[in-house]
């Protein structure tokens, strides 16, 4: 079995990924690294989102998926057979486009996890659902309703629920896939404070269609299209100096 | 997780099949399994006249009994079940069961007919020799009588008491209306027979009601009905004024399964099977059966 | 033609004001006059013998027995059977298993008898039951439990595929494997929806007549053991109906009115539980 320990950067080698026979993405070479936000920035279909779903294999769920390439995080090959996915997914934490808490109290929305890989005490499940939910900076808005259904909060809580979710999985990887799409401007910048907070242990690989939300976040910044990684820096050289053509379009807003 | 599935699949129809397959084999018969009883339903009149005849009237079933809702139930589930022991009417039987000797006689046309075989009831008319006189009563009388009738009662499973080829003469024009009640067990079979009648002598109407032996008794004596039906022996203290004729004679068999090994059954052994409320000589398995 | 339109709608209504009058009024008195408690709760059923009694309590026993046992082998093997046809098998399969699931629905429920009493009933006698008796509760049981499998498996099947698949992802990325996301999150999702199943089934199973009839052995006495002849509301009706006169057919009539009150109370809290189960999808914001 191969622990997820140690220095949690993450790198990607010659990627090929089809589903079918349509090539989706082509030949990506990147390095990111531990303990930093990267974001992922692109047009709609550029293979961004594919690509982050890679390192928590949620494609393995796609019909039809092949992908190509060698895959590491904290050196682990995820796709190696010692390599156990349950456990890579535990590790590796993914927060989606749309708010998806379960139909069930708080409470047990956040233990799910810690009870999925045994935890059954409740003392030590307490804990872990207050600290977790502390993390995700939504203790005080929750606390005294712990047993109500997640459903019935609103979108920027619920979406924050689902980030107290993944970390009471105690991840070293947070893969956020547009996590604020669906978000008014103030849940928003609730999120985005909170990855400042989390990026202290965690290292976090945002997809966003938001430049301005990559200039307020994030450290590195890769630039996709077409299924192709184009450019890929500090975001600070991305977005004022970009070396290629075709990032300096999208970012200055002429395409895409 | 797929290959597990289709390995659980595969599987389960293996062992399905097998299940169907052995089922249909079955199993041994053994002496020290309980009897599987088989019964039909209250108000059947086969199980009246069985339950009358071994003594047991009016009582309730025995418990476990399994409760067959016709004559073919009952057959199936003794061709099947090697610890089963149910009967029907004679005339019903096939060569699947086995019928088994009750108190050494074997159940057959011959047996019924001299009596012999217990389980077996004759039914009888009670009639004044003075309503034969009657010309419609008189020519019903002879139909009863004739080979015609005799098909209509070996038709239905009943046991013919007398052997005449001589068919029935229609009279032609005859009129008249005849009057018939009693036993609800000989019921059923007159009724036929007097709607056969009907259709040869379109003059004649003839009415047939139920009540019981006792009111064939009663109705017969005061003249109520020109025949009155009764399903026993004649008793003439019960209708000093009357004499009788013998219509048919009801068997029963006790039939068991094939795989059985007995041949023989004592009427005491086969009421104690059937009695709710034998107590201590109450049988449950085979070997408590006396051979 | 606007009148026939009406009459044709009205059509069912009147029959089913008729049948429950005629249950009512033929079976009513019946009860009243036997006494209400003599009749629910007396235990023994002599309808012809001596002296009467009419006593249904063992067969209002035996009845919940079947069916309680038919309900969960049904839900037990019909639940898995949709969880299966859910996830756990492969996609080509699912069209072909779940179409011969519903040809299941359509077999006459008097060869479903037919096979119980010539495969069921001789296996259970041969290879199970210890007195050697096959017929009985879990024989009846058994049957019940393949007829209601239809029922189980596409209401639970559908209650499942309408539970939107970010609830399953979410709970893989956070490490659950397959079977936990189904049984921890899936299921108690479509909760509400597969109990409505359940409740359906059990009204199939309570109603069912004719196999059970084939199966049950038909002893009207208290049941205590699963492998003992008893009798069952609907097949004391049917068993006694074509012979059976006077008061020990309102006997029948009354039995009747104690299954249709039964039935009565599965409609009401399958509504309840569908009424339910919309008002919660409103408040998650779909409308289905």
């Amino acid at each position: 079995m191969n622990e997820f320990i140690g220095n949690m950067n993450i790198t990607a080698k010659n990627c090929n990924l089809f589903y079918g026979d349509f090539q989706a993405l082509k030949n990506i070479n990147i390095e990111i690294p531990e303990k930093q936000v990267t974001a992922f920035i692109g047009p709609s279909g550029c293979g961004k989102s594919t690509f982050l779903k890679i390192f928590n294999r949620m494609n393995d769920l796609v019909e039809g998926c092949r992908i190509e390439g060698e895959f590491r995080i904290g050196g682990i090959d995820i796709f190696d057979k010692e390599t156990d996915v349950n456990l890579l997914r535990k590790n590796v934490g993914m927060v989606f486009q749309k708010p998806n808490p379960f139909p069930m109290s708080i409470y047990d929305n956040i233990a799910f996890a810690p009870r999925t890989f045994g935890i059954t005490k409740k003392s030590e499940l307490d804990e872990i659902v207050e600290q977790s939910l502390r993390r995700a900076s939504i203790w005080d808005e929750v606390k005294d309703r712990l047993r109500k259904n997640a459903l019935g909060m609103s979108g920027g809580q619920q979406q924050r629920l689902c980030i107290a979710r993944s970390l009471a999985a105690s991840p070293k990887v947070l893969l956020m896939d547009e996590p604020t799409s669906a978000l008014d401007p103030i849940s928003t910048g609730k999120i985005e404070e909170l990855m400042e907070e989390l990026k202290k242990d965690i290292t976090i690989v945002i997809v966003t269609h938001n430049m301005q939300q990559a200039t307020r976040i994030a450290d590195k910044t890769a630039f996709f299209l077409l299924g192709e990684l184009v450019e890929y820096g500090s975001t600070d050289d991305i977005f004022t100096s970009p070396k290629d053509e075709r990032t300096e379009r999208y970012i200055t807003g002429r395409f895409g | 997780m797929k290959k597990i599935f289709a390995l659980i699949l595969t599987f389960a129809i293996v062992i399905c099949s097998i299940g169907a397959l052995t089922s249909c084999g079955g199993a041994r018969f053994d002496e020290n399994k309980n009897i599987s009883v088989v019964t039909r339903e209250d108000g059947s009149g086969t199980k009246s006249a069985f339950m009358e005849i071994i003594g047991l009237k009016g009582k309730t079933d025995i418990s476990g009994v399994i409760v067959a809702s016709n004559t073919a139930s009952v057959l199936v589930e003794v061709k099947n079940n090697p610890l089963a022991i149910g009967y029907d009417s004679l005339g019903y039987i096939t060569d699947e069961v086995k019928m088994l000797k009750v108190d050494g006689v074997e159940a057959t046309i011959e047996n019924i007919k001299n009596g012999s075989y217990k389980i077996s009831r004759p039914l009888n008319i009670v009639y004044q020799e003075s309503s034969i006189n009657h010309e419609a009563n008189k020519a019903f009388f002879a139909f009863l009588q004739s080979s015609d009738a005799q098909a209509i009662i070996t038709d239905n499973g009943y046991v013919s008491t007398n052997d005449t080829t001589t068919s029935y003469t229609v009279i032609p024009g005859l009129t008249g209306e005849i009057d018939i009640s009693g036993s609800t067990s000989l019921l059923p079979l007159m009724e036929k027979l007097a709607m056969k009648f009907e259709s040869i002598q379109d003059g004649v109407k003839i009415t047939v009601a139920g009540g019981g032996s006792g009111t064939g008794y009663n109705n017969a004596k005061n003249g109520v009905s020109d025949f009155g039906m009764i399903s026993e022996d004649f008793n003439p203290s019960k209708a000093d004024n009357c004499t009788y004729y013998g219509v048919a004679k009801d068997g029963i068999a006790v039939i068991v399964n094939k795989e059985n090994t007995f041949d023989s059954i004592s009427l005491e052994d086969l009421k104690n099977i059937y009695n709710k409320d034998a107590g201590d000589s109450a049988i449950k398995t085979w070997a408590g059966v006396s051979k | 033609m606007h009148g026939v339109f009406l009459f044709s709608a009205i059509f069912s209504i009147l029959a089913l004001a008729t049948i429950t009058i005629f249950l009512f009024v033929s079976g009513v008195p019946f009860i009243a006059k036997t006494g209400f408690a003599e009749f629910l709760f007396g235990s023994d059923w002599a309808p012809v013998a001596d002296n009467p009694s009419y006593g249904i309590f063992p067969m209002i026993v035996a009845t919940l027995y079947v069916t309680a046992l038919s309900v969960i082998i049904g839900v037990g093997i019909g639940l898995l059977t949709s969880i299966a046809l859910y996830k756990f098998c492969p996609k080509r399969l699912v069209t072909p298993v779940r179409q011969m699931i519903n040809l299941l629905a359509g077999i006459p429920s008097v060869i479903f008898g037919l096979f119980g009493m010539t495969i069921i009933v001789p296996f259970v006698r041969d290879y199970i039951s210890p007195t050697g008796v096959g017929y009985g509760i879990l024989s009846a049981s058994l049957v019940l439990g393949i007829m209601i499998l239809p029922t189980i498996v596409s209401v639970s099947l559908d209650s499942l595929n309408s539970v939107p698949s970010s609830y399953y992802e979410g709970a893989l990325a956070l490490g659950a494997t397959k079977e936990q996301a189904t049984f921890k999150v899936m299921v108690p999702s479509a909760k509400s929806g597969i109990l409505a199943g359940v409740v359906l089934a059990i009204g199939r199973a309570i109603g069912e007549t004719m196999a059970v009839i084939m199966v049950i052995g038909g002893s009207p006495e208290m049941p205590e053991s699963i492998f003992q002849s008893v009798r069952t509301l609907t097949a004391n009706i049917a068993m006694g109906a074509l012979e059976l006169q006077g008061d020990a057919l309102s006997a029948l009539i009354a039995t009747g009115v104690v299954l249709f009150v039964f039935t009565l109370i599965l409609n009401v809290s399958f509504s309840l539980l569908k009424k339910d189960k919309s008002e919660k999808k409103e408040k998650r914001g779909e409308s289905k």
